[in-house]
C-alpha cells in the first residue's frame, strides 16, 4: 500500500514538474525582445498587415490559452518551425534525436560498467590504508574539459595512431554498425570525466560506510575483512550510487552537446549550437522540453527503482 | 594518514591557484607579446625561448594569447560567483528561514532549474538575451543562483531552530538582524567552499561556451575559442596543449582547494 501510495506521489511529481518546464519554455519564448510579427513582415510592415498577421498567429489572446494551444500542439508534435531551415521542428529532432541517445546510451553504458567497480576498487585501497595517488590521479582526470580530452582523442588516435577517421561521419540510416564505431572515441570522451566522478562517489560512499555500527558488529563477531566488505559495505554502499547516476545523466547530455561539436557528429547538440547562434527559438525551446523531460523521467525511474532496492525509503522521505 | 593526504591536497590547490592568480595580475602590466598581434612570418613556430608556447596560425603568440584568456575566464568566472553567491545567498536565506509556501515554490522552480546542467540554461539565455562579455557575466551569475539558493537554504534551516537562535528572538531581534548577524556568520565556511565549486563550474562552463563560439565574442581572447580555433590546424599541438592544460591547472587547483578545506573543516 505503501509503496503504492509513494509512487503515485512520484508520478504527480513527475507530472507537476515536467508541466513546470513546459510553462518555462513557453514563457522564454514570450520573453524574447523584439516583436517576431515586426521581424516576419520586413520591409512589408503596415499596422494593418501586422495586426491581421497577429489575429492569424493566435497573438491577440490571453497569455494562458495561447500557453495551452502551444502544449497541446507540441505534445501533438506540432513544435512550429524552424526560422533557418524552414522546415518543421519535429521533423529536425526526429532525425537528429537518435543520434544523441546512441551517444548518450554507449556513453552511460561505460560509466556503469567501469566506475562502479573502479570506486569499489579505490574504496577497497583506502579500507587497507593503500597510497593515495591514484585519488590525485582521479581529480586531475576529472578537471579535464571534455572538449580539450576530445581534441587530444582525435589527435592521438586519430592523427598519429590512425585507429579512426576524424571528421568521417556515418549515417546511422545507411551503416549502424559503422555509425556506433564512429561514435566510440566521442561516447569514450564523454565518459572519462564522469567515470571518474562515480568512481570517486561510489568510493565515498562506501568509505562512509567503514565507520558504521554494523561494521563493528561484523567484526566482533569474527567476520573476514574481506567478508565485511563484500557482504556488508557493498550493499549499503552502492545503493546510493544508483540515484547519483541519475544526476549524470543530466551531465550526460550537456557533455554529448560540447563533445558532438569536437567530433562533427549531427546529433540534438550540433544542432542546439548552431539554432543558439542562429537564434532560432524554436529548435532551442524544443531540444531544450525534450533534454529536460529525458532526464527528468531518468530521474523518475531512478527513484521509483531506489524504492524497490532500499525499502527503508519511505513517503515522505523521498526529497533533501 | 587522512588529514595528511587531504594536507598535501590543500598545499598544491594553494600553490596552483596562486601562480595563476599572480600570472593573472602581472598580465594587467606586462605581457611578451601583443596577444592580438599578427605576424604572418612568424606562424606556426614551434616553442622556443622567444616564443614560449609558440605562435598560433596568424603568428600570434600563445603564451601572451593564453595568459589573456586566463584573464578573461578568471574575470568571467569571478563576477559570476560573485552575482550568484550573493543573490543566492538572500533567496537562500529568506526562503530557508522564513519557509512556507514562498519557499515550496521558490524551491519547486530552483529545482527544476537545478536538474538541468548549468551549461543548458546558459544557452538558452545566451539565445534570449544575445551576446557580449557583460551579459555573459549577467547570464551565468543568474544561472548559478539555484545552487547557492539551494545550499544556502539548507543552511539557514539547520540553523534557525537552534538554541542560541531561539534565545536572540527572546531578546526581540529583528528577523532581518537575526537571519544577517546570528545565521549567516555560521553558514561561512558552507558558503567559502561551495564559492570554490562555483567558481570552478563557471570556468567550466565560459570554457565550454566560449569553445561553442556563444561566448566570449573576438577580439576578446579565451581559452576555449582558442581551443576550437586550434582545432583547424591539429599538428600544431601547442596551440592546443598550452591553453588546454592552463584550463585544467585552473580548474584542479580550485577543486583541490574547496575539497581539502571541506574534508579538513569536517574531521
Amino acid at each position: 500500500m505503501k509503496s503504492v501510495l509513494y509512487i503515485i506521489r512520484k508520478i504527480v511529481s513527475l507530472i507537476l514538474t515536467l508541466l513546470l518546464v513546459s510553462v518555462i519554455a513557453f514563457f522564454v519564448y514570450e520573453i524574447i525582445p523584439g516583436d517576431s510579427v515586426t521581424s516576419m513582415l520586413g520591409t512589408e510592415y503596415t499596422e494593418e498587415r501586422a495586426e491581421a498577421l497577429r489575429e492569424e498567429l493566435g497573438y491577440n489572446k490571453p497569455i494562458y490559452e495561447r500557453y495551452l494551444i502551444w502544449l497541446e500542439n507540441f505534445v501533438t508534435g506540432d513544435m512550429g518551425e524552424s526560422v533557418n531551415y524552414k522546415m518543421p521542428v519535429a521533423d529536425i529532432i526526429a532525425d537528429k534525436l537518435p543520434v544523441t541517445l546512441w551517444l548518450g546510451l554507449i556513453s552511460m553504458l561505460q560509466i556503469i560498467i567501469i566506475s562502479i567497480p573502479l570506486g569499489v576498487w579505490f574504496a577497497w585501497r583506502e579500507h587497507k590504508g593503500k597510497g593515495i595517488f591514484i585519488e590525485y590521479f582521479n581529480q586531475f582526470v576529472m578537471s579535464i574539459p571534455s572538449f580539450f580530452l576530445g581534441i587530444i582523442i582525435i589527435y592521438i588516435f586519430g592523427n598519429i595512431l590512425k585507429l579512426f577517421t576524424p571528421g568521417q561521419y556515418v549515417d546511422y540510416k545507411e551503416n549502424i554498425v559503422g555509425f556506433i564505431l564512429y561514435l566510440i572515441p566521442a561516447t569514450i570522451t564523454v565518459a572519462i570525466s564522469k567515470i571518474s566522478m562515480v568512481a570517486k562517489f561510489t568510493r565515498n560512499s562506501m568509505v562512509e560506510q567503514l565507520q558504521a555500527d554494523y561494521v563493528r558488529t561484523a567484526r566482533s563477531k569474527g567476520a573476514s575483512e574481506l567478508r565485511i566488505f563484500l557482504h556488508h559495505i557493498l550493499r549499503n554502499g552502492l545503493t546510493p550510487v544508483i540515484t547519483f547516476l541519475g544526476m549524470v545523466v543530466a551531465e550526460v547530455m550537456a557533455g554529448s552537446i560540447i563533445v558532438e561539436q569536437v567530433f562533427n557528429i549531427p546529433g540534438l547538440g550540433r544542432t542546439l549550437v548552431v539554432a543558439v547562434g542562429n537564434r532560432d527559438l524554436p529548435i532551442v525551446q524544443a531540444i531544450i522540453v525534450y533534454m529536460a523531460a529525458l532526464v527528468i523521467i531518468v530521474n523518475f525511474f531512478v527513484d521509483i527503482v531506489y524504492k524497490f532496492i532500499d525499502p527503508r525509503i519511505t513517503i515522505g522521505m523521498g526529497r533533501e | 594518514m587522512n588529514r595528511k593526504k587531504y594536507k598535501i591536497g590543500l598545499v598544491f590547490g594553494i600553490i596552483i591557484t596562486l601562480v595563476l592568480l599572480v600570472t593573472v595580475i602581472v598580465s594587467f602590466f606586462y605581457l611578451p607579446y601583443d596577444p592580438d598581434e599578427m605576424n604572418v612570418t612568424q606562424k606556426f613556430q614551434a616553442p622556443s625561448a622567444e616564443h614560449w608556447f609558440g605562435t598560433d596560425n596568424f603568428g600570434r603568440d600563445v603564451f601572451s594569447r593564453t595568459v589573456e584568456g586566463l584573464k578573461t575566464t578568471f574575470l568571467v568566472a569571478l563576477f559570476t560567483v560573485i552575482i550568484g553567491s550573493f543573490i543566492g545567498t538572500l533567496v537562500g536565506a529568506v526562503t530557508g528561514y522564513f519557509g512556507g509556501i514562498i519557499d515550496e515554490v521558490i524551491m519547486r522552480i530552483n529545482d527544476v532549474l537545478a536538474s538541468f546542467p548549468s551549461m543548458l540554461v546558459a544557452m538558452v539565455m545566451v539565445c534570449i538575451l544575445g551576446r557580449g562579455p557583460v551579459k555573459l557575466v549577467l547570464i551565468m551569475g543568474v544561472v548559478f543562483i539555484p545552487s547557492f539558493a539551494r545550499v544556502m537554504r539548507g543552511e539557514f534551516m539547520k540553523l534557525k531552530n537552534r538554541d542560541f537562535i531561539l534565545s536572540a528572538r527572546l531578546i526581540g531581534c529583528s528577523h532581518w538582524r537575526i537571519m544577517f548577524s546570528h545565521i549567516f556568520p555560521n553558514t561561512l565556511h558552507t558558503l567559502l567552499s561551495s564559492v570554490a565549486i562555483g567558481f570552478n563550474n563557471a570556468v567550466l562552463v565560459e570554457a565550454s561556451l566560449s569553445y561553442l563560439g556563444i561566448g566570449v565574442q573576438p577580439p576578446h581572447a579565451s581559452l576555449g575559442r582558442m581551443l576550437s580555433e586550434a582545432q583547424g590546424y591539429f599538428s600544431y599541438i601547442w596551440c592546443v596543449l598550452f591553453p588546454g592544460l592552463v584550463m585544467v591547472l585552473m580548474i584542479l587547483g580550485c577543486v583541490l582547494l574547496s575539497e581539502s578545506v571541506v574534508r579538513l573543516k569536517r574531521r
